[in-house]
């Protein structure tokens, strides 16, 4: 069992991890779920479940997690979303950029 | 009135959308009368003061089109109040419609959009998408009430 001072270490290290799933409501293809450090940049973790629900960019739309619906910043780390949490739920939103 | 099959799935879909209104601090709930009809009420995370209520129809079918979706001035209220709606853009409180593919008022601006990477999709969970674009345009891109 993990002791707390044993979390705080990893804390500091960076080394903690958190399970992330996003989900993607139009994908038949269920949640993508993967365990990631909390120093995770979420633009990783985009480009992970992008490929999973096998979507390609394409420039006509912006594709974008949220985390309680706030759109979340790629350069942003995963920590920086909830640093006690140790799950995550995401949802990946696509967006038609229109002219 | 909505057919058999679409009362079924519809239903089997809602709990997802009703969760994630939920979790944005709003609700879903079916109209009493017509049952092809929801009412999404919403607050923006940036004026939570402000009430938005929409109203989604499955009139078409479900999953196979997209729902109408317009704003209201309450539940069960006026569909023809531009100040029932939010400014946030491809929303046109002037023409009463979300210029996006995912209404069906957006698919009637723009026909081209049936067929291509804007088609209606029919796979997964249709009404969470729409529920998820609603609450993720009125948290991220909400620029105010209409005047």
């Amino acid at each position: 069992m993990e002791t707390k001072e044993a979390a705080d270490n990893e804390d500091k290290k960076g080394d903690r991890k958190i399970k992330v799933e996003v989900r993607f409501p139009i994908s038949t293809k269920g949640a993508f779920s993967e365990t990631f450090k909390v120093y995770t940049l979420v633009g990783a973790v985009r480009e992970r479940a992008l490929k999973f629900f096998e979507i390609a960019e394409d420039g006509q739309h912006a594709y974008y997690l949220t985390h309680k619906s706030k759109r979340l910043d790629d350069n942003s780390k995963l920590g920086d979303i909830d640093n006690k949490a140790k799950e995550l739920k995401l949802t990946l939103v696509k967006e038609l950029i229109q002219g | 009135m909505l057919d058999l099959e679409s009362n079924l799935t519809l239903e089997a879909d809602f709990e997802d959308a009703r969760m994630a209104a939920e979790e944005a601090a709003g609700s879903l709930v079916r109209d009493e009368t017509d049952g092809s009809v929801y009412w999404l009420t919403l607050s923006p995370a940036a004026d939570p003061g402000q009430n938005f209520y929409v109203r989604i129809a499955w009139s078409g079918g479900y999953p196979h089109s997209p729902p109408s979706v317009k704003f209201a001035d309450a539940v069960n209220g006026r569909l023809d109040v531009s100040a029932a709606w939010p400014v946030i853009p491809g929303y046109r409180p002037g023409e009463l419609d979300i210029c996006q593919p995912f209404t069906a008022e957006g698919f009637k601006v723009h026909p081209e959009w049936v067929a291509g990477p804007e088609a209606w999709p029919t796979s997964g969970n249709p009404f969470l998408w729409v529920v998820s674009r609603l609450v993720s345009d009125m948290t991220n891109s909400y620029q105010g009430r209409s005047g």
